[in-house]
């Protein structure tokens, strides 16, 4: 460690870390005893870890929207200026009235509320409010976060998962194998275990060695990620890494994103993810200052930190005697080494039996506290009871092998009755585990495994453990009976005691168990509790824990922000915008936007204050009484181009196509194959064996990928080109009375009559002009390449405002479609009709040949009784439609049909009716005309009474857009 | 914490990609035609041929994009003649010019695509998609990659490269 220092406040008050201190070990060198309260009881806590597996001790770091609640003490480094605050806690830490609940606890047992909070669901509602409040996690921030969040994919041959030594050693290996090599650690430093064992590899101190190794991978092509977690392990042996580039609550660097989700393809994964350290289960095992033997020691030799100075280990196994060791160096008094095995031997237990008091067949079964903090640790050695004075108990209770990713990876896992623990099974991906994490004990042998797995030749480590080799991990076993609450998911506070009560009120299935006393179930998603639950639920039943069952192991291993999920994808529009060419142009009109999609189109223009309702009314009767311009850039067009081109519109298209003329178009629609209309749009024949396919814009990609599958897939042969022009081709449809000589007095030739085209100049661009109307009046589209279309828009601009006309935008349009009938894919053609329900029937070739001619022929689609049809519905009250409104006879009723588009009358009507139009699906709707019925929405709660009437409004006849 | 990569430099200028064509062959005689109306053979598939001045990249099993001032349109659809279609796209394109040794490692970001494979190499191309959009890119050099971009979503993911580029 440097000689560096940081400040920083816990709960108000200042502190100072040493340079590379967790705020754990910081938190422990000030001599901070509690840190947290438990989450349902309120019991005060300490730090119990020294890693992301910390159960108890979590804390907000951070202000403002940089506040990251139920941040693990032990998975923060501190920094100048971090703010930490304790949580869970009122009024304050020391005394939080909520520790009230520990005191009727027993009342409020695992799976209380299914017993205490019956009656409606709506009562949740009132009970979730206290309950929340009672127990719960750090509130979230209020503000939004100011910091950035970058995704980023990685390649790599091989990806290691874990820097200790197993992993240290293969990634290694595979960088000299000449392998890209990506390597991922969760810990700022590299060497995992190293950190905390006195050992030496290769001649060298083990952090040092590790330091080392990292820099030979960097400087062989791999790539080290630290303070980067693998949190998932999808299919197509995909890792999701999160990288911090900063700390919680820590302003990053300049330019720089907080946090970096890697999504890594790999061609193998070997997981070096270690193993987690199990805590014993007796009385009062939750105080602050019991805590786990490796943790100890941890914070004793990477932090300088020593949590107590008078000690008692209480272990299972061998490797908590280093703990032990690693005090008495450190200047602790160690009271007792408490084994729970009646038979000690070896050279480790041999050593230490010469410096401490060893004590066999002892367990801790009880602890006292003064002021919060440990005081006694009641044990029991052999059978009598002896009470050490210790202010630190170090407790191991056996490993539990990392093998999250395994099992995400869809691996098997197999039983090791001796260590009573979960080892890595059959890999179902290109993956291995490797060192702890699949069960290794001696470090030569995890290091000549992890070189062995990484490709590396035949080599030895030098290894030089001065405490030498102490026998493989066993597992404690979990007591049949334990004074107070022994608990096993610190973090949900459920307890031994817990885990019984299920049992006897006939919770049997571990996942019925999980549920019932939320073991496992919080933000640690039990990595240090849920083995002994396990083991309690197996002793229950009478079986061995592989038959008491395991739950699922589920992606994030750890907590992950939001905000690496959603990465640059924030704001009002979460995803790409698509522009339009002439965006600044409509921007310049004063347009109110309107997202379609991913494009975002004029809605209207209002004027000096005026309503977009106004504003799209008078644009609408603009285009009815002079000229109006309209951006419909975003249609989907197609170039069809070849000698079959025809062939393959007629499979497309259920009109006629293949007889079009030269220089002409037509209306079309395309089905799917059941039949039911797709889209709609128009055909129209440029050049010989040049066709231009428009249709919706909603249906673009869709329709994209339905004509690549016809060219592709159904009809590979043919000799024809699809080229999607969607993005190529700008499009300004002309529209009124004027639009005609408008248009010609700019192209400065005749313009083609209806539904023909023509090739023209307009202001020095080619242009393709389309004589085609949706607003029912004479109406031109006019199209050319993107990149000059704002020269065409401009010149037409000029051109139609001094003819009395203006820019309109979609709200326009669409009442200008409505009073004509036109269809609009996503409201009248909702993938649940057929042509003939939207009275386009007689369009269809008779013969067929195109795709859902079969899918028509079903009974259920060509007969039309009962099918939904096409309608008008006019308002008979003078009131605006609901859109989306229910057709009923009656309120209440079974719904007839619905409104599928409303819309103001742009013209008047013949009758005199002044109410709202529009469109509606409506059962047996052809011979209902001139019915009555109500448009009901009872979600505004709006009747309104309306006439069904044929779908057009306006110019029956066609008159006014003829020629 | 990690400490960054090795500093890179990018250049990232955007352009007009109006002459880009999309020429397409059903049937493989209409290649030797086309080659000698371009003066180079067509590519196979995930390579270019040619260079600023014509250039032929293929992304598709049957078609080419055709780019540069020097292509002549009228000479490149005569000897397509039967054999395929050519059809102008460059409206709908923005041709983003990414220069210096960081595209790659650019290029990664919000991506699918393994941009930093050594095998990508000068006269390779490849289609994918970055953050959302569909991107076409081509290698011209070690420290040259030119992207094609769909004009309507051009502006976002420029803006989301420069706003890469430049912590970098």
């Amino acid at each position: 460690m440097s000689g560096e220092t940081a400040r920083f406040t816990f709960d108000g008050k200042s502190y100072t870390a040493q340079a590379g201190q967790t705020l754990a070990a910081a938190l422990l060198a000030n001599g901070v005893a509690v840190v947290a309260r438990s989450f349902k009881y309120h019991r005060p806590r300490g730090i119990m870890a020294a890693g992301v597996e910390e159960p108890s001790a979590l804390v907000t770091v951070g202000e403002g929207g940089r506040a990251e609640p139920n941040t693990r003490a032990t998975d923060v480094f501190v920094y100048d200026g971090l703010v930490a605050r304790s949580q869970n806690a009122w009024p304050s830490l020391a005394f939080d009235v909520g520790a009230v609940n520990g005191l009727a606890a027993r009342l409020i047992p695992a799976g209380f509320y299914y017993k205490t909070f019956f009656g409606p669901p709506r009562r949740w509602m009132v009970y979730e409010r206290f309950i929340r409040k009672a127990a719960g996690l750090g509130p979230a921030p209020q503000e939004a976060d100011p910091d950035a969040f970058d995704h980023r994919a990685a390649f790599c041959d091989v990806l290691v998962v874990g820097a200790g030594p197993a992993g240290l050693a293969a990634a290694l290996a595979a960088t000299q194998a000449g392998q890209r090599v990506v390597l991922v650690e969760q810990d700022s430093l590299p060497g995992g275990a190293l950190l905390r064992e006195d050992a030496r590899i290769d001649g060298q101190d083990g952090a040092d060695w590790a330091q080392g190794t990292v820099a030979a991978i960097r400087a062989g092509g791999g790539r080290v990620l630290l303070r980067a977690t693998a949190t998932g392990y999808w299919d197509g042996n995909l890792v999701s890494v999160v990288e911090r580039l900063a700390e919680p609550g820590q302003v990053p660097a300049p330019g720089t994103p907080v946090q970096r989700l890697w999504k890594v393809r790999c061609g193998k994964v070997l997981l070096a993810t270690g193993a987690i350290e199990r805590p014993l289960a007796f009385g009062g095992n939750d105080r602050p200052g019991v805590m786990l033997a490796q943790a100890v020691r941890h914070y004793v030799r990477r932090h300088g930190v020593v949590p107590g100075r008078r000690a008692v280990v209480a272990t299972s196994n061998d490797d908590g005697y280093r703990t032990a060791f690693a005090l008495a160096d450190a200047g602790a008094q160690v009271l007792a080494v408490l084994d729970s095995r009646t038979v000690l031997a070896g050279p480790l237990v041999e050593r230490a039996r010469a410096r401490f008091a060893v004590l066999a067949d002892a367990r801790p079964i009880d602890t006292r506290v003064a002021g919060r903090r440990l005081s006694r640790v009641i044990a029991q050695v052999g059978g009598a009871e002896t009470t050490f004075a210790a202010d630190l108990l170090a407790m191991s209770g056996g490993f539990t092998p990392v093998v999250h990713l395994h099992k995400q990876a869809g691996g098997d896992l197999a039983w090791d009755a001796a260590a009573q623990a979960f080892l890595p099974g059959t890999a179902r991906q290109a993956q291995a585990s490797i060192g702890a994490a699949a069960g290794g004990h001696a470090l030569d042998a995890i290091l000549a495994q992890g070189w062995a797995a990484g490709g590396g030749g035949a080599r030895a480590f030098a290894v030089d453990d001065p405490l030498g080799l102490g026998t493989p991990a066993m597992a404690a076993a979990i007591p049949q009976a334990v004074r107070g609450k022994a608990f096993v998911d610190f973090q949900n506070d459920v307890s031994l005691g817990d885990v019984d009560l299920a049992w006897r009120e006939g919770y049997r299935s571990v996942e019925h168990l999980k549920r019932y006393t939320t073991l496992g179930m919080g933000t640690d998603q039990g990595k240090t509790g849920n083995m002994a639950a396990l083991a309690r639920l197996a002793q229950a039943q009478g079986v061995e824990i592989p038959q008491a069952g395991l739950t699922t192991f589920r992606p994030p291993y750890t907590p992950t922000t939001l905000g690496a999920f959603a990465g640059a994808a924030v704001g009002d529009h979460a995803g790409p915008v698509r522009r339009l060419r002439l965006h600044a142009a409509h921007e310049a009109l004063g347009a109110v936007w309107q997202p379609v999609g991913y494009w975002f189109r004029p809605r209207g223009y209002p004027r000096n204050g005026e309503s977009l309702g106004a504003a799209s009314l008078r644009e609408a009767r603009m285009v009815r009484e002079s000229v109006g311009m309209v951006d419909v850039s975003t249609l989907a067009t197609f170039e069809i181009a070849g000698p079959d081109a025809a062939a393959l519109l007629e499979m497309a298209c259920a009109t006629t196509i293949g007889r079009l003329a030269l220089g002409r178009g037509r209306y079309t629609v395309m089905l799917r194959e059941d039949g039911m209309v797709m889209d709609d749009g128009t055909a129209w024949r440029l050049e010989e064996q040049r066709y231009l396919l428009t249709s919706s814009t909603g249906g673009a990609d869709r329709m994209a990928q339905h004509l690549s599958w016809l060219r592709n897939v159904v009809a590979p042969d043919l000799k024809a080109s699809v080229v999607n022009v969607q993005e190529h081709l700008g499009a300004v449809a002309l529209a009124g009375p004027r639009a005609a000589a408008v248009l010609a007095e700019l192209i400065g030739a005749a313009v083609p009559a209806h539904m023909r085209c023509a090739r023209a100049m307009l202001a020095g661009i080619e242009v393709l002009v389309l004589a085609a109307s949706y607003s029912g009046e004479r109406a031109f589209e006019i199209y050319a390449p993107g990149h000059d279309m704002a020269v065409v828009w401009q010149a037409l601009h000029e051109a139609v405002v001094a003819a009395g006309g203006g820019a309109y935008g979609l709200d326009a349009m669409d009442h200008l479609r409505v009073e004509k009938g036109h269809v609009v894919i996503g409201a009248e053609v909702d993938g649940r009709v057929t042509p003939a329900d939207i009275g386009l029937g007689g369009m269809l070739r008779k013969q067929g040949g195109f795709v859902g001619w079969q899918g028509l022929q079903r009974p259920a689609l060509a007969d039309p009784a009962g099918r939904r049809h096409l309608v008008g519905v006019a308002a008979v009250d003078g009131q605006a439609l609901p859109e989306g409104a229910m057709l009923v006879a009656r309120e209440g009723d079974v719904p007839l049909g619905h409104v599928t588009t409303a819309s103001p009358r742009v013209a008047p009507d013949p009758e005199g009716l002044t109410g709202g139009i529009g469109l509606a699906l409506l059962t047996d709707g052809a011979s209902r005309q001139g019915e009555e019925l109500l448009a009901w929405s009872a979600t505004r709660g709006q009747t309104v009474r309306v006439r069904v009437c044929e779908p057009v409004f306006y110019d029956r006849e066609g008159a006014r857009y003829r020629d | 914490m990690t400490a960054k990569e090795p500093v890179t430099v990018i250049e990232l200028t955007d352009h007009d990609a109006g002459d880009v064509l999309a020429l397409e062959l059903w049937d493989a005689a209409g290649a030797a035609p086309v080659a000698q109306a371009l003066g180079f053979a067509l590519p196979p598939v995930g390579a270019s041929a040619g260079d600023d001045r014509c250039r032929a990249m293929r992304f598709e099993p049957n078609v080419w994009l055709v780019e540069g001032s020097g292509v002549d349109r009228a000479a490149l659809a005569g000897a397509v003649g039967a054999h395929g279609a050519v059809t102008p796209i460059g409206g709908g394109l923005v041709r983003v010019i990414l220069r210096g040794a960081g595209w790659r490692t650019l290029l990664m970001h919000d991506g699918v695509f393994d941009a930093e494979n050594p095998a990508f190499a000068p006269g390779c191309t490849a289609a994918t998609v970055i953050a959302h959009v569909a991107v076409r890119l081509n290698v011209v050099s070690e420290k040259r990659c030119d992207a094609l971009v769909p004009a309507s979503l051009a502006e976002g993911l420029i803006g989301r490269w420069r706003q890469v580029a430049a912590g970098l």
